[in-house]
């Protein structure tokens, strides 16, 4: 059965960690700091609703800044320029 | 004109919400759907080009969704604490709601009043990294390196348009799919997240570049996979592309004042 964020989807720490490919630790950091929403089951393990996880990110990151960033490396470079160099590595 | 091609619509409330919401917005039809690298790279590293200005619409679509859905999600784990559990960060969703509604207001008023706010992208551990790896690998044919802090804020980009994704699950997991195995994992988490599309001009993944689609089918799933310019000729052939600019990519991202 599919399971998409619209589930809502409670992801353990470990899970999430993997999603966003950073250490489990990172994602405890963020629970302390309360930078993402989190559910504490009376077991006392955690579990982290997907959808906001993702959305988070943006609160953890200046993405405009990064973007601004990124595009200003990119000046020049046309979509077909990406898709040529794409195909040259396959 | 040609027919419009009957298109698979999925509502966010078919797919769950075991609690109504406050809000209570659905249904409303959402098209999800997976963008594989060879549409992600183009999208992200070019500035400009229709690739970006349909990463807009993703980001847009990713907004107005997550506002929708953030206030679903809520709901759903205020029902799952119960007495026992406790919620934390539940200013921070409200925050994220708000955000994000700010932020889809913001865009709305620089998107040409037609552009559908309605497509949205989901995906995967495996996705994520796969873009990561070939957006280092192809770095230096662009005459530009990409070193290991540059691909993970590309990443931060795909993963902040992405408002969905299946349970985690191995690469090795995916079944024997397409002619690349590279590639199963990306029809894969297609097909798990329960995607309408899988974006792709990968000629691994649809092989018929006259039909430009290719369905997929595994246990009791199945995806059908487009190119971009089958996408754009069959569901897109209305939107005005030339009055969505690429940086407007800025403004899903922009802090904004409370």
């Amino acid at each position: 059965m599919p399971r998409t964020a619209a589930a809502p989807e409670l992801l353990t720490v470990a899970q999430a960690a993997s999603l966003l490919k950073v250490s489990d630790k990172t994602i405890r950091r963020w629970i302390d700091a309360e930078q993402i929403p989190f559910l504490r089951l009376p077991s006392g393990s955690y579990r982290i609703p997907q959808g906001a996880l993702l959305a988070s990110l943006g609160g953890t990151y200046d993405l405009a800044a990064e973007l601004a960033a990124l595009d200003a490396r990119s000046a020049g470079i046309s979509e077909d320029d990406v898709r040529r160099a794409l195909d040259e590595g396959s | 004109m040609r027919d419009r091609p009957a298109f698979p619509r999925t509502t966010c409330d078919a797919r769950s919400t075991r609690v109504p919401s406050r809000s209570a917005p659905y249904p409303r039809a959402v098209p999800l759907v997976v963008v594989d690298t060879s549409i992600s790279l183009p999208a992200t590293l070019s500035p400009t080009g229709l690739t970006r200005k349909f990463w807009v619409l993703l980001a847009y679509g990713a907004l107005a969704y997550r506002e929708e859905h953030l206030r679903l999600e809520l709901d759903a784990i205020e029902a799952e604490a119960g007495d026992d559990g406790a919620i934390g960060g539940r200013d921070a969703i409200e925050s994220l709601i708000g955000v994000a509604a700010r932020r889809r207001a913001a865009l709305a008023e620089l998107l040409p009043p037609d552009a559908p706010a309605g497509w949205v992208a989901a995906g995967s551990g495996y996705l994520f990294d796969e873009y990561e790896r070939k957006a280092i690998d192809v770095g230096p044919r662009l005459g530009r390196a990409i070193d290991r802090e540059e691909a993970a804020r590309l990443r931060r980009q795909l993963q902040a348009i992405c408002v969905a994704g299946p349970e985690p699950f191995a690469p090795t997991d995916a079944p024997a799919l397409t002619r690349d195995p590279a590639d199963d994992p990306i029809v894969y988490t297609a097909l798990r997240v329960g995607a309408d599309l899988l974006i792709s001009d990968d000629r691994d993944i649809v092989p018929d570049r006259d039909a430009g689609t290719q369905p997929y089918q595994h246990a009791d799933s199945s995806i059908l996979a487009i190119t971009f310019g089958q996408l754009v000729d069959e569901h897109l052939h209305d939107v005005d592309w030339s009055a969505i600019h690429g940086d407007l990519l800025f403004e899903a991202h922009r802090q904004l004042p409370d």
